[in-house]
């Protein structure tokens, strides 16, 4: 079986500055894999490319079976639809309500009716348990709330993929931890395919199928999380011990 | 060549490379805000049309221009008499009965077309572009376009099209309120009744003169929503980045009005308007 999501070779460079060099990764349907790195490794730049924000200087990307630079307009249409993406601030519309951010791919691009949009908007903000906050504006929520939201935007017309950016960082580890049990449910009862950044070992270890840990611009480890527990190579034994001394500089 | 003559060149070097830069980026510019233009013109005519956001912008941009429109036309048109009237009162006693010709020529062709242009580019371009710059900086834009929606037709459209719609409508009540105080002054200052102001300034201006003035506000309405969301969109750097961007807006938005005002009325003197 060839695998959901296939990253071949991607090279990423910003002038002088290669953040991606290289990288190489496949991810199955059903699976959550965990991006994890520390800050400025480059794991937002490969989520970027991954979603067409961005456009790999080298290197393909395939998503079910499609290179995602090599779309004609229905099939770009069609992939923005089995995506989801939760950004690293959240990035909610601040002009438009909790329930007009949440719904606004269904206002925008489905024939449902304002009850069932209403129904549909209901019972993702139950999901991620921010129901009765509809008519909130996004500046009055905690970016822990926001975060919520987004994830509930962009699960809004069930994707099959869906791309969080360090869901949990800033995050209290409560409402952290609710966070990683909804990203399992919804991967356990809908199916859906997670690929999750993060720099956070706990939750990881807790969520994650498997990992890949980015350095230097390209995958130092890729395995299961048992394999990471195990893993003897010291640089990936500092980052999961979170050790200031090893051979990858902190700061 | 001394020590001293080759640190002078060398500066004379590094000055030429930076004004070469200046011109290229601004060449740059240029180009990528004339694509962005045909973009947006391209996206009006796509579905979805979000009317909600649309009603939104034509209440931001217009409705919200009035009172800023009127009050200063209103000013403006009294000073005008007050600055004319006295002088050709000095020079012949009678003549301010002209008043209404003078200040209705100028109103409708020039001063309200541009002067509420260049103060619409500062209350509406600075808030669009630093409503479009913090959703640039803030990821928002990139969340639309991942929402499967084009961040020029979703963004840009609205913005543009409220503006060429709602801007000549100001600058029209701008030219019926400027000339309400040029009336005003014509009473009060040279005893000329209303009635006299409204049948000079009606022998003078034709219909080509309202042409002239209100077409020409359909372009600096244009240009205003353009230029500043185009502004917004290249916002980068956080806080800092937006308030640049801001400031480069209402400059270039003014500036554009003033530089297109001298050619679109060369254009518009070729047809005869
Ligand atoms: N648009 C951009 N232009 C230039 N450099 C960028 C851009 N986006 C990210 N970078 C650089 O790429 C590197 C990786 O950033 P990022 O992927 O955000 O790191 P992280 O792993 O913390 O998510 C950083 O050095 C950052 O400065
Ligand atoms: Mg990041």
């Amino acid at each position: 079986m060839s695998a959901l999501i296939s990253i071949k070779n991607v090279t990423k460079k910003f002038k002088d500055l290669t953040v991606l060099d290289g990288v190489n990764l496949e991810i199955n349907s059903g699976e959550i894999v965990y991006v994890i790195g520390k800050s400025g490794s480059g794991k937002s730049v490969l989520l970027k490319n991954m979603i067409r924000l961005f456009k790999p200087d080298e290197g393909e990307i395939h998503i079910d079976g499609l290179d995602i630079f090599k779309l004609d307009e229905k099939e770009l249409i069609e992939f923005r639809k089995k995506t989801g993406v939760l950004f690293q601030m959240a990035a909610l519309f601040d002009s438009l309500t909790v329930f007009d951010n949440v719904s606004f791919t269904l206002r925008r691009f489905t024939k449902y009716s304002k009850s069932e949009i209403k129904d549909i908007v209901d019972e993702k903000l139950a999901l991620v348990g921010l129901r009765g906050y509809e008519n909130s504006w996004p500046a009055s929520l905690s970016i822990g709330m926001q975060k919520r939201v987004g994830l509930a935007r962009a699960i809004a017309m069930e994707p099959k993929i869906i791309f969080c950016d360090e869901p949990t960082t800033g995050v209290d580890p409560l409402l952290g931890a609710a966070v990683d049990d909804l990203i399992k449910k919804l991967n356990r009862e809908l199916g859906v395919t997670v690929m999750v950044i993060s720099h956070d070992m706990e939750s990881t270890f807790r969520v994650a199928h498997r990992v890949a840990m980015l350095y230097n611009g390209k995958f130092e480890f890729t395995g299961t999380t048992e394999e990471l527990k195990n893993n003897d190579n010291p640089i990936v034994r500092q980052f999961v011990t979170g050790s200031a001394h090893g051979p990858m500089s902190v700061i | 060549m001394s020590a001293y003559g080759q640190i002078v060149f060398m500066h004379m070097v590094k000055a030429f490379q930076r004004i070469g830069e200046g011109v290229l980026n601004l060449f740059e510019t240029i180009g990528a805000l004339s694509i962005f233009s045909a973009q947006t013109v391209r996206w009006i005519f796509a579905s979805p049309f979000d009317g909600k956001y649309f009603l939104h912008q034509l209440n931001e941009v217009g409705v919200k221009s009035i009172p800023v429109g009127l009050v200063s036309s209103f000013f403006v048109g009294m000073v005008m008499g007050l600055q004319i009237g006295a002088p050709m009162e000095r020079f012949m006693e009678g003549i301010a009965s002209f008043l209404g010709a003078g200040i209705s020529i100028a109103m409708v062709r020039e001063l309200a077309p541009v002067l509420t242009s260049v103060l619409l580019a500062g209350r509406v371009g600075s808030s669009m572009a630093a409503e479009v710059g913090t959703m640039k900086v803030t990821e928002q834009i990139d969340a639309l376009t991942t929402l499967a929606t084009n961040p020029i037709h979703y963004l840009s459209v609205p913005r543009f099209l409220a503006s060429v719609v709602t801007i000549p409508m100001v600058v029209t009540l701008a030219i019926l309120v400027g000339n309400f105080g040029g009336a005003v002054i014509s009473y009060f200052m040279f005893n000329i009744p209303i009635s006299q102001y409204a049948e000079s300034a009606q022998r003078i201006v034709n219909l080509s003169d309202l042409l002239s003035g209100i077409s020409k506000s359909v372009f600096f309405g244009a240009e205003i929503a353009l230029i500043s969301t185009f502004t917004g969109f290249r916002a980068s750097g956080g806080a800092k980045g937006v308030g640049s961007a801001t400031i480069s807006a209402v400059v270039n938005s003014i500036m554009m009005i003033i530089v297109s005002d001298y050619f679109i009325s060369y254009l518009f003197q070729l047809v005869g308007w």
